[in-house]
């Protein structure tokens, strides 16, 4: 499929006002994952689709009045989270943050630190010093790929946003409506989780 | 004094330049003594920088197609009733 390049977004948007199906390839590609990863994130992965597409019909309503006075992604991803929140709000629920709300477990094991919070079992060497070596390796790739998966919602949300798409904290937190400590909190066990399975896959490949 | 459990609970804060000067100043000064935490630290700033050269997931091509035209559907039904 043909994806044209859209640096800029307003060519963008008013492609997408004019009905041009290239532009609305673009979004759903570029977009359409990262939605349900905020619908999923607040009401959960039973209603998740359901927002999401909620979501871009008010997507679409709305676009001829968007200012750009943040990037579109971000204006969706809004939208998304907005709808999402009235939702909760309708079903009375409150956001099932999961695991957000027991912040005081450490991201490593226990077992990895004596009494004292020396290590109990250090850090062993890894034999690749680069992302390209890591990611060379198909076997280690699919470690990485299905560490990721297998983490909670959120943390894959934040973790993807933060550190693949290199959204800004302060924007992950509006959109996902938790505190920056939270926020760092769930990132780290995240990223924790990612080092822990490359420590693992170092120790004995598959 | 930070453990050895503290460093390896804030190496994403020191990554992400976010400690504050008093924190940054003791973190570098566990550095400077423990070989294990420094060997932590390298650890977690390349599985980072590894992540971020992650594509993120995105629908395939046939999704995309379904969807984007029931976006355009929408959009079509929308100028209509304008
Ligand atoms: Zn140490």
């Amino acid at each position: 499929m043909d994806y044209p390049d859209y640096t800029h977004e307003r060519v963008l948007i008013q492609e997408l006002i004019n009905g041009e199906e290239a532009a609305f390839r673009h979004v759903v590609k570029q977009y359409h994952q990262s939605m349900l990863y905020v619908a999923h994130s607040i009401v959960g992965s039973a209603i998740a689709e359901e927002v999401v597409q909620e979501a871009w019909v008010s997507v679409i309503k709305a676009l001829p009045g968007f200012e750009s006075r943040s990037a579109l992604k971000t204006w969706v991803l809004r939208i998304v989270s907005n709808c999402a929140k009235t939702r909760l709000r309708k079903e009375s629920r409150s956001i099932a943050m999961g695991d957000a709300n027991d912040l005081e477990f450490a991201a490593l094991p226990e077992a990895r630190f004596r009494e004292n919070g020396h290590w109990a079992s250090a850090p062993r060497r890894w034999n690749i010093a680069s992302p390209e070596a890591i990611l060379a390796s198909e076997e280690l790739k699919t470690v990485i790929y299905t560490a990721i998966e297998s983490l909670p919602i959120i943390q894959q949300t934040i973790l993807t946003f933060r550190d693949m798409e290199g959204m800004s904290m302060d924007e992950i937190c509006k959109i996902l409506d938790i505190s920056e400590s939270n926020s760092r909190v769930l990132l780290h066990r995240a990223r924790s989780k990612i080092w822990q399975a490359i420590e693992k896959h170092q120790d004995e490949p598959c | 004094m930070l453990s050895c459990k503290d460093i390896s609970q804030l190496a994403s804060e020191n990554f992400d330049k976010t400690l504050s000067p008093m924190q940054r100043m003791q973190f570098r000064m566990h550095l400077l003594m423990c070989h294990n935490c420094r060997l932590f630290v390298s650890q977690m700033a390349l599985t980072i920088e590894t992540i971020a050269t992650i594509t993120p997931l995105q629908p395939n091509d046939p999704q995309i197609h379904e969807q984007a035209t029931k976006l355009m559907a929408i959009s079509k039904t929308m100028i209509n009733k304008e």
